[in-house]
């Protein structure tokens, strides 16, 4: 039952065009491990594996040639780098503004959502920064050169800024 | 057929079982090379995309429930894969006598 729920788990998290094919596969070679003598546990384990360690970049699971790949990545990197700077700045308005807790139920809305802020701003970046390389790794070198100026960049940004934040009010 | 970056203990044994026989499935293999599902599965698919690999569905209709996904050599594969396994038997076993067999 476990060993099912994971085959379906693993199957789900493939590309589209490959999911049935490797759900029915995988489902097949579970029904019949105990009769071949392997453990359920094995077959769900590979698929787990298989999913996780699958190359989605290649052309043929992907659907599409490495360069228009490499920019849907470098596009998704960027907007998810400027959604980062956008609640970067966010955060930076209502340290400037803010003066304490707000007494109304918006500014507690308002509050609850500045204490995950800092949080939000880190993990858009690093989308944005994974993005990026998974771009310029497929890509020329000055792709590489580029996510490496952005990589600095942001770090130099949450050097500055977010480690105040997230030691006290801004 | 594009040949492989890097062939490991892990796809000789799948390459050598599927050398030994007909169409075979996933599960087969798993059985036969001892080796675990987490490292056949991805080792067919690479065999697969480099074309060394055929997969199709079994067509049995007696069968119910998932259908089993066959496995077998192209002939490039196959012409590839013996060419790999003779060479892994070419070559020598780790020496257990620093002096040699004796003989």
């Amino acid at each position: 039952m476990i060993a099912r729920a994971m085959v379906r788990l693993a199957a789900r998290t493939l590309p589209t065009g490959i999911r049935s094919r490797y759900r029915e596969e995988w489902l097949g070679d579970l029904a019949a491990a105990e009769r071949e003598g392997v453990r359920p546990a094995s077959v769900a384990v590979g698929a787990l594996l298989f999913s996780a360690t699958l190359d989605r970049d290649a052309p043929h699971l992907s659907g599409l040639p490495l360069p228009a790949l490499a920019v849907r990545h470098a596009r998704r990197g960027v907007a998810l780098l400027g959604v980062s700077l956008v609640l970067l700045f966010g955060m930076w308005i209502n340290g400037q503004v803010s003066d304490g807790p707000t007494p109304s139920p918006v500014g507690a809305i308002v509050d609850g959502a500045v204490a995950v802020w800092p949080a939000l701003v880190v993990l858009a970046g690093l989308g944005g920064l994974l993005y990026l390389w998974r771009a310029a790794l497929i890509s020329s070198g000055l792709a590489r050169i580029t996510a490496a100026l952005a990589t600095a960049g942001l770090a130099a940004v949450g050097a500055s800024v977010i480690a105040p934040a997230l030691s006290g009010p801004l | 057929m594009t040949p492989l970056s890097r062939i490991t203990p892990a796809t000789l044994d799948v390459l050598e079982c599927l050398l030994s026989g007909d169409s075979t499935w996933g599960l087969q293999v798993i059985k036969l090379t001892q080796r675990p599902a987490g490292s056949v599965y991805p080792i067919l698919e690479r065999l697969e995309r480099a074309g060394w690999v055929d997969s199709e569905w079994e067509d049995d209709p007696d069968r119910s429930g998932p259908r089993r996904r066959l496995y077998s050599l192209t002939s490039d594969g196959a012409v590839a894969a013996r060419t790999a396994v003779r060479a892994r038997r070419a070559r020598p076993a780790p020496r257990t006598d620093p002096a040699g067999a004796g003989a």
